[in-house]
């Protein structure tokens, strides 16, 4: 084995273990761990959004019918018989479900370019929504209920899902699909006229990222255990968005770190709320009515400031293809 | 009334119609902000919809805070709108003019967030629906059947005076010919002496007066606001647009119509349920037969 890959191993293990530990240990609240596994299936999203927007150029706004796609399939399986037999082939089940909606919306949508294909997919999102509201078999506009319990919501399966579909995306990227993907973005004329099939290259993108979509909208369902169609409209897929432009457009690592970002101004809040209460002013502006102002203002700055994105496209080394060096 | 089944059909079908009449020119209303904006500087503005949302609130409070009527309530939208519609424009999309096209959308999207939780702030509107009174006199009116207020001839009414005042004022005046000759090329504008940003400020001010407008004939029909009203109006609205072909005025005017007649008679069929995806089902049959909308023009990709 590298050097290199026994020292990723050593640091996801690291990763790992050391929320569980401090966990059972007690120094770190339940919350806090729900916390970390929200943060996994954003990474898993924003990751596979970047996938789709960052690497192949195709702007989609509809990143949250996708999510709920999974969610639902892999909920409606899950609940027949909730055990670790019929998880794995649900999950997958979530996933191609996804991959399917991915592939149905990918074909049309392909005479699309821009703000255009964005509109239609956001157009796409939000008919998703009603569809849902008005199927019974899993509650429709009142939500399904997923009788999990606890069983799978365990920091270990969020973290390894996260981590296995995370390194899946990283090899698109540079695999040679992740080549014609990029040949796509950079320019579809002068792509097609060295011979990339464009079309094949375009529903790829699509396929796979809605794929891992629907993984980490099957791990938003153990996570809450609760579907509810208004949980996967458009406003959703903005937020996704959001995570993949802060940490920078085509910049996987990037995606982790808006993800961390978006998780930690949201929740960051939150725990600053109980400190900051025995402070006159900054108690009564820090309620939880003012995060989401506070959270727009920020977004609104970091655009202002870094209209590229923290990453700019760039990788963190730790991430990067050893023959690769993508600008 | 003692009319025949057929006449009372008739009735109804007329009565649904001046339904969408209503519905139809408040979503024409906000639709032109969203077309001027984007023919001229090809941006989605997510947040038009909330400058909507505020002229709402704006006339709720013109009429229930300070007792104003009718014209106060209006002057006091419109002129709140254009000065938010301004200052969002400076504050925060000027500086991103060269930034990536996505940025300024995500920045959109920011505003957006921001207008709608700061005005459910609790120290500020809280986020309950608040009713409006009613504050201009209805008087209503039998025409064969259909019932028609007062109210829904001085919304049919403003809204056509305004959209026809639009279009003499982009044909015909030396401001309405920038605005064309911004969208027609960017780059040749500063070279003949206009300010660019004058003429997007300017644009910016008519898109949100417009809405200001939408918003207080909205109240009129519907008379209740909430932060997050502007949302799925301001989408539809949106749609309506880019139905019409975004960048035409008058595509966007017969797109909000053909919206808002189409979700009409959804409801009167007894789908309400699937009435939101009837503008976005609309909305992508349009981009898949004719991508630049009923009216738009189509561009040829130059390699």
């Amino acid at each position: 084995m590298r050097k290199r890959t026994l020292q990723m191993l050593l640091i996801l293990l690291i990763l790992f273990l050391v929320p569980q530990l401090l966990y059972n240990l007690g120094f770190i609240s339940p919350y806090i761990l729900s916390v970390l596994m929200e943060l996994c299936f954003f990474a898993v999203s924003a990751v596979s959004l970047n996938l789709v927007f960052g690497i192949a150029g195709q702007f989609s706004l509809g990143q949250a019918a996708f999510m709920g796609t999974g969610a639902y399939v892999f909920g409606y399986i899950i609940n027949r018989s909730p055990n670790w037999v019929v998880f794995v082939p649900a999950l997958l089940a979530g996933g191609l479900a996804a991959a399917s909606l991915g592939y149905l919306v990918g074909l049309p949508t392909l005479r699309l370019k821009g703000d255009y294909l964005g509109i239609a997919t956001l157009a796409l999102n939000q008919i998703f929504v009603v569809v849902i509201q008005n199927l019974n078999a899993v509650g429709g506009a009142r939500g399904y209920i997923l009788n999990l319990g606890q069983t799978f919501r365990q920091w270990w399966l969020f973290f390894g899902l996260a981590v296995i579909s995370i390194f899946l995306m990283r090899n698109v990227v540079y695999s040679s699909w992740g080549r014609l993907m990029v040949a796509v973005r950079e320019d579809e004329i002068a792509a097609e006229s060295v011979g990339i099939d464009t079309t094949k290259a375009k529903i790829w993108a699509f396929v796979i990222g809605a794929f891992f979509a629907g993984i980490a909208g099957a791990m938003s369902a153990v996570y809450s255990s609760f579907l509810h169609p208004s949980s996967f409209n458009f406003i959703q897929s903005f937020n996704y968005m959001v995570m993949v432009i802060l940490g920078g457009l085509g910049s996987l690592s990037g995606s982790l770190l808006g993800a961390g970002i978006y998780v930690a101004l949201l929740e960051g809040f939150r725990i600053a709320k109980d400190y900051a209460s025995y402070i006159p002013i900054l108690g009564a502006i820090t309620q939880n009515e003012y995060r989401i102002v506070f959270f727009a203002l920020a977004l609104i700055l970091i655009m202002l400031y870094a209209p590229k994105g923290l990453m700019g496209g760039r990788e963190f080394s730790f991430f990067k293809g050893k023959e690769l060096e993508r600008k | 009334m003692g009319a025949s089944p057929a006449s009372w059909k008739e009735a109804v079908v007329i009565q649904q119609i001046v339904n969408a009449l209503m519905l139809g020119s408040v979503y024409a209303l906000i639709a032109l902000g969203y077309t001027i904006v984007y023919g001229i500087i090809r941006f989605i503005n997510f947040a038009h919809g909330d400058i909507f949302m505020v002229s709402a609130y704006i006339v709720f409070a013109a009429v229930s805070y300070w007792k104003l009527g009718f014209f106060g309530a209006l002057v006091a939208a419109v002129v709140g709108a254009v000065i938010l519609g301004v200052t969002i424009e400076k504050v925060a999309y000027r500086p991103l003019r060269k930034a990536p096209k996505i940025s300024l959308l995500i920045t959109a999207i920011g505003v957006s967030l921001f207008l709608e939780n700061f005005v459910a702030l609790p120290l500020v509107m809280g986020s309950m629906p608040k009713v409006v009174p009613s504050f201009i006199p209805i008087i209503s009116y039998t025409v064969g059947g259909v019932r028609f207020t007062s109210a829904q001839v001085i919304i049919f009414g403003l809204a056509v005076v305004l959209m026809a005042l639009l279009g003499w004022f982009i044909r015909n005046t030396k401001l309405g010919r920038a605005m064309r000759a911004v969208s027609t090329d960017y780059m040749a504008v500063p070279l003949m002496g206009l300010s660019v940003d004058s003429i997007i400020s300017s644009a910016f001010a008519i898109g949100s007066g417009l809405a200001a407008v939408g918003g207080l004939l909205y109240v009129i029909v519907y008379p209740m606001v909430d932060p997050f009203m502007g949302i799925m109006i301001g989408t539809k609205a949106f749609i309506s647009a880019v139905v019409g072909g975004i960048g035409n005025i008058y595509g966007a005017v017969a797109g909000a119509y053909l919206i808002a007649l189409l979700e009409v008679l959804v409801v009167a069929a007894g789908y309400s349920t699937w009435r939101d995806a009837v503008a976005f089902g609309l909305l992508i049959v349009v981009l898949l037969l004719k991508p630049s909308g009923l009216f738009g023009k189509f561009q040829k990709e130059k390699v």
